[in-house]
């Protein structure tokens, strides 16, 4: 196995310096739990690690009405930062149902989301958060919708010489719900995930947010289903012919965990119980 | 290419000279010959590798060494003061635990890790801490007793002798 090479820029200036200068050589390396196991089992191995750790990128705060959240921030410090858990709860329950407590130490939510997993859990709720990305190479900053970040797994549309710096969320007044299924409660990936957000004036739905992953290639939005729910009076049946449409955008592949016959089926099942805990229309126990 | 990082393994400092690729705990095994933590899956989906970094539980085979500079990590080794047991290690001892063993450091260290963070950790707390660390001889119940017993105070830190 190659050795390889090792960066630990000081700055962030430092940082888009030298990936400006390595191009495709450079691997990020931030809080390494996915990347370490494809190193570990030899797999993978990165001509360069730069490391972004000491950069200054780790915090949450707020402006004005956004929450920053820093690329480098660990899980664990989005599951316990009150900010996030009192104007963006499904993020939090989301982490809540990451991993495990060791993993979630290290790991970081721009890692999360770079590896472009479909099955990244923090993906789904920042897609019905609206959440937008800063990137920054040495030429400037560019800010857009994390929807426009995600190709296939892997894949982002981020540049060699780019990274992400922060993640930032809208305030506003919602209700939501993050559900997700796997082989046991921790430490598995998802086999479907689902966030939903929803924007309710007087039972009218002003705004609906579906996403689910684990579903296509990468983490999808749900628009045929949103624009359905969208200016309706929201009941349990309408979350129910909502989920059947969201249902038919989840285009599953069979892997390890499940197959796509029951990815399939499973998808709208999900949907329909994430609307109804958003609304708090019944209590049964499901399945998370 | 190897690259010098220096930082704590229970209190005290190390340098060493390493790859980039060099897990944690390959350096802790091979290099200072402390074995406390395991190599089970290499993928940190076993946890029996958990160590404490800055007093938290992390799995030491996905920790790259050059990362932590100047950080404290503490291993299995680094629990017991003095020779005497450290309280969830008397209570893991007294309440027969272990089984085989072998996942016994990392447990060790991810309830550490839950109770520098929180001494009056329930049980739902308990179980979530231990979640990324499996024991094939399936004892986790007796784990989760011992923590519990560990928590309601009945091994007590006033037994060790500080001086």
């Amino acid at each position: 196995m190659k050795e390889g090479f090792y960066e630990a820029p000081q700055s962030l200036d430092e940082a888009l310096e030298v990936l400006d200068r390595l191009q495709e050589k450079a691997t990020i390396l931030a809080g390494a739990t996915d990347i370490m196991p494809r190193i570990n089992d030899g797999v993978f191995s990165p001509e360069y690690l730069v490391y972004i750790g000491n950069t200054g990128l780790t915090g949450i705060r707020r402006e004005k009405d956004s929450i920053i959240i820093g690329a480098t921030t660990t899980l664990t410090q989005i599951e316990e930062n009150s900010l996030i858990a009192q104007h963006a709860p499904v993020l939090t329950e989301a982490v809540r149902n990451m991993a495990g407590v060791s993993i979630r130490n290290m790991g970081t939510i721009g890692g999360n989301i770079c590896n472009a997993s479909p099955a990244a859990d923090t993906a789904t709720p920042l897609l019905v958060l609206d959440a937008e990305v800063a990137v920054m190479s040495r030429r400037g900053k560019r800010i857009f919708p994390i929807d426009e970040f995600f190709y296939c797994p892997g894949k982002t549309c981020l540049n060699p010489n780019e990274m992400i710096t922060e993640i930032i969320l809208p305030i506003k007044p919602h209700c939501s719900a993050f559900l997700k299924l796997g082989q046991r409660k921790a430490e598995v990936l998802s086999i479907v995930g689902v966030s939903v957000k929803l924007v309710n004036e007087n039972g009218i739905c002003k705004e609906a947010r579906i996403a689910m992953g684990s579903v296509a290639p990468r983490p999808i939005r749900c628009c045929k289903a949103e624009a359905f729910l969208t200016g309706k009076e929201i009941t349990p049946i309408l979350c129910h012919e909502a989920a059947v449409i969201a249902g038919g955008a989840a285009k599953p592949i069979d892997d390890g965990r499940a197959t796509a016959w029951y990815r399939k089926r499973l998808a709208p099942v999900m949907v329909e119980r994430a609307l109804k805990k958003a609304m708090g229309f019944e209590e049964e126990e499901t399945a998370t | 290419m190897k690259y010098p990082v220096s930082f704590y393994i229970n209190g005290v400092q190390y340098d060493f000279y390493v790859t980039p690729a060099t897990s944690l705990l390959s350096l802790l095994r091979k290099d200072t010959h402390m074995t406390g933590a395991k190599e089970g899956c290499n993928q940190g989906d076993c946890g029996s590798c958990t160590v404490l970094l800055d007093g938290m539980a992390v799995k030491a085979c996905l920790v790259p060494a050059l990362t932590i500079a100047g950080r404290h990590v503490i291993t299995v080794e680094g629990l017991a003061v003095n020779g005497k047991l450290n309280p969830l290690q008397q209570a893991f001892y007294e309440m027969g635990a272990p089984q085989c063993g072998y996942c016994t450091p990392g447990f060790l260290m991810a309830a550490q890790g839950l109770l520098n963070k929180n001494p009056k950790a329930g049980h739902e707390e308990i179980v979530e801490a231990i979640s990324g660390n499996l024991c094939r001889c399936t004892g986790y119940y007796k784990y989760i007793q011992a923590i519990e017993a560990v928590v309601a105070g009945k091994f007590a830190k006033e037994e060790v002798d500080d001086g």
